[in-house]
């Protein structure tokens, strides 16, 4: 690369042009040097405006925005802050207390965790500027002390104005769930070990009702025909004639019947998934347990009631002219008392006044006797009247239709009658999520048949007719997760979350 | 640190292994400690607290460096050998990356922070780049460079060889310059050589001497050499001031032999031996504007590392602070 001419001039040569006191500096190290003291100057006066602690200073200090909710406390840190006492749930507790004790502030007065140094304390302690504002129930009553975590392990703020503080990662739950006897990894695992394991509540039916969906699904309902003692179909009269105006003006129409028409009389009953099961609309004023499951509008389904929706086809006549049906719901005594009562009340005598009319009947009044034998066949005739009601329930089976006898060992004074098992149908299924029925019949795809469609099975095509009282008509966790999934799914045209969060709650009001 | 790759290994093999054992129990340790939990744990926790300890202190220790060189503390024997600390500067300086990272829990946090992690990121980057810099290029200037000088006196050399080929053309043409030129020399008590013309500097400090040994060169008047002046004055003039020819035919030396070869062409052979002294001046000129360059790329990244150190070592306290206060 280089060619050198003959350079004649020696090193020492060389050397001799540099005066001996050429130590000084040169331009370079002086614009070094300058350059050093602006970026100096620089930096002093940027650390100096932070610690001058205005609002747009301390915005340099936020490792981000807060969420929207949190936002009127942009510019004051101390509001959930305080000094050396870190909010972070993986903050070394026992350092931060070194720290503010040589700093000579104390975080809080009250908080035992930072001055016991010890970084097992009760999170709740950490926690008092979040409780200041947020109260929640605990989780679970069995949970060990030392996994409750602080707010902050799950509750990340400085994440973003549209951050979903409420919706912490499946990691904080399977955390625990990973180690417990139903192991759950994740949601979107259905197979392997650690998928999310069946629905427990779904498991066994605790309901003591006998029913049959497919039966009253049906169109064309069959009953009795008292005329020519076989099988015909009711028709809406017949429903409207066993019930009050009031029930029968709340009586699900036939397909195709507006409300401001009247039913055909004539037409043949054909119940809908509606006929029995409404929303409940109804809005939570407090945070009771119901309040927590039916705190939307629409999330869950109001009870099955007798009056409303069985009494139409299921009178509780308790004699052969089906004329006079029993009050739905009583006791065995209760049902004797009210016998007692309609007996008097079509004689109209008091109920109250027997033992009066009767001491008053058995006064001996010459060539007057026939009051107290008028009494007394009064009283055959209602214990005969009794014997035959109760008789006619028995054999009959009007209560043993939908209910299962109750196997009690104090039967009820009434011989004969057994009490019967209460219906003990939940109000609530999914005992450990929540679920929204109204948000899911909002999808066009989704009908009451996608989810529950063994209460619509039809013999006839095959399907299996299963009795309702040994089966829970809820498809389960594997309909679910046909929309609640990862993975794309081709049958619906949703794909809905699938965080634990979506169905389930850490502050969970009365935790189980 | 001029070292070949035996050297460099025998060198550093040391503080390497100690740097990659530190890295590695650093990050085993904040590996067991993030294990089970949801977030990578930042720098309010316990390995993250010591990180950042460890990683302010070493910064600290970087920042040293600096006053280990001021003439304070340069001859302080007891604070150990130069090589060690910029061996320590280079090793803790680079271990400090993971201990950063570790630290920051892989968040770059707010602008203070953020700004922090910048200025850390360019000033490690700096630094590497000047350590490749000053292991490669002083070999460089070894061989390309052969008449380095010191780099503070790069001007003032430059200014004696404008002198010099002043005096030269002067005594060559017989300019009556050439008496002014000879006052710009510094003088000494003792008289010059009867019929001689010195060249070179003159030692004004010290033991004095009326000449540079064997600096005295005659160089005889010629005749018909006005093609000289004219291209001296026009081009080798302003060449030998600024190290730049604007017409581009000085300036290394194949352009210089190419040059001074057409040159010689067109003045008398009498003038060839100053035409000679000119070129090798030119190809000292053309030394020295290259050793002016690499100086410039062998030190110029301290522009960047050295203000940003400062800052960085600021705003790291001021860092420190903020986030034990507000964890």
């Amino acid at each position: 690369m280089t060619s050198h001419s003959t350079n004649t001039e020696t090193a020492k040569q060389r050397s001799l042009r540099i005066p001996l006191d050429y130590v000084r500096p040169s331009r370079f190290q002086i614009f070094k040097a300058v350059v050093a003291l602006i970026g100096s100057v620089i930096a002093f006066a940027y650390a100096a405006w932070l610690i001058a602690g205005s609002e747009s200073a301390r915005q340099q200090l936020s490792p981000g925005p807060l969420v929207a909710a949190h936002v009127s406390w942009e510019q004051k840190c101390e509001a959930c802050h305080d000094n050396f006492s870190p909010l972070r749930a993986d903050a070394d507790a026992g350092t931060f207390k070194l720290l503010s004790g040589f700093f000579r502030r104390r975080s809080s007065a009250a908080d035992p965790a930072v001055n016991s140094g010890s970084p097992h304390s009760p999170a709740s302690s950490f926690d008092s500027k979040c409780q200041g504002c947020h109260m929640p129930p605990d989780h679970h009553h069995g949970e060990k002390s030392l996994s409750v975590e602080r707010c902050t392990a799950c509750h990340v703020d400085h994440d973003g104005k549209t951050t979903k503080i409420a919706q912490p990662d499946d990691q904080h739950c399977t955390r625990c769930h990973t180690n417990l006897a139903n192991p759950v990894q994740s949601f979107s695992s259905l197979e392997g070990k650690h998928g999310h394991p069946p629905f427990r509540s779904l498991q066994n039916d605790p309901g003591n009702i006998r029913f049959n969906h497919q039966l009253h699904m049906r169109k064309g309902i069959p009953a009795p025909d008292t005329r020519n003692q076989g099988l015909r179909l009711m028709t809406v009269a017949d429903l409207l004639a066993n019930v009050s105006p009031a029930i029968a003006n709340q009586l699900h129409r036939p397909p195709g019947i507006s409300i401001a028409e009247k039913p055909n009389a004539n037409a043949p009953v054909e119940l809908q998934c509606s006929s029995c099961h409404q929303l409940d609309t109804r809005q939570a004023v407090s945070p009771s347990q119901d309040a927590e499951q039916f705190d939307s509008a629409g999330a869950y389904m109001l009870p099955v009631r007798y009056e409303q929706h069985c009494q139409a086809c299921h009178p509780l006549y308790y004699e052969a002219s089906h004329t006079k049906q029993l009050q739905h719901g009583l006791v065995p005594g209760e049902i004797r008392e009210s016998l007692v009562g309609q007996f008097w009340s079509n004689r109209r005598v008091s109920p109250g006044n027997i033992e009066f009319n009767r001491s008053a009947s058995a006064r001996r009044i010459p060539g007057r006797n026939s009051d107290r034998l008028s009494a007394e066949a009064e009283q055959r005739n209602l214990t005969e009247l009794m014997l035959g009601a109760e008789s006619y329930l028995l054999e009959n089976k009007v209560c043993l239709k939908c209910h299962v006898y109750a196997e009690s060992k104090n039967n009820e004074t009434t011989q004969g009658l057994p009490d019967v098992l209460p219906a003990n149908i939940p109000k609530v299924w999914l005992e450990k999520a929540r679920f929204n029925h109204r948000a899911h019949l909002a999808i066009n795809s989704i009908q009451c048949e996608t989810c529950h469609a063994s209460a619509l099975s039809n013999p006839a095509n095959g399907q299996e007719n299963k009795p309702d009282d040994e089966n829970v008509m809820i498809d389960g966790r594997d309909k679910c997760m046909a929309c609640h999934t990862a993975r794309t799914n081709e049958d619906f045209a949703v794909q809905a979350r699938f965080d634990c969060v979506e169905c389930h709650r850490y502050h969970v009001i009365g935790a189980y | 640190m001029l070292s070949g790759p035996k050297s460099f290994v025998a060198l550093h093999l040391r503080w390497c292994l100690f740097f990659l054992v530190g890295t590695t129990a650093a990050v085993l340790w904040y590996a067991a400690h993030a294990t089970g939990s949801v977030r990578w744990p930042g720098g309010g926790s316990l390995p993250g607290l010591a990180f950042g300890f460890i990683a302010g202190v070493i910064i600290f220790f970087e920042c040293a460096l600096w006053l280990r060189k001021t003439p304070w503390f340069r001859t302080r024997r007891w604070l150990g050998r130069a090589q060690l600390w910029m061996k320590a500067h280079i090793w803790l300086g680079l271990l400090t990356v993971p201990l950063v990272l570790l630290h920051s829990g892989f968040q770059f946090g707010g602008w203070l922070s953020y700004l922090l992690a910048w200025i850390f990121i360019v000033v490690i980057a700096s630094g590497m780049l000047g350590l490749a810099i000053q292991n490669y290029l002083p070999r460089f200037m070894l061989d390309h460079v052969t008449t380095e000088t010191v780099a503070s006196q790069l001007d003032a050399v430059a200014r004696q060889f404008l002198v010099d080929a002043d005096n030269i053309v002067a005594m060559t043409c017989g300019d009556e310059q050439s008496s002014d030129i000879l006052d710009q020399i510094p003088q000494t008590a003792a008289a010059p050589i009867a019929g001689t013309r010195e060249i070179g500097a003159r030692r004004r400090i010290g033991t004095q001497v009326a000449r540079s040994p064997g600096g005295s060169v005659l160089y005889p008047q010629v005749r018909q050499v006005g093609e000289l002046r004219r291209m001296f004055d026009t081009e080798i003039r302003r060449y030998l001031e600024t190290g730049r020819c604007i017409s581009g035919k000085l300036g290394g030396p194949r352009r210089d032999e190419e040059y001074f070869v057409a040159l010689r062409k067109v003045v008398p052979p009498d003038a060839h031996t100053a035409i000679s002294a000119l070129q090798r001046l030119c190809e000292r000129r053309y030394q020295l504007s290259l050793q002016a360059r690499l100086q410039l790329v062998l030190q110029g990244w301290l522009l960047i590392h050295l203000p940003l150190s400062i800052a960085l070592l600021i705003l790291l306290i001021v860092h420190a602070y903020f986030a034990l206060r507000f964890a």
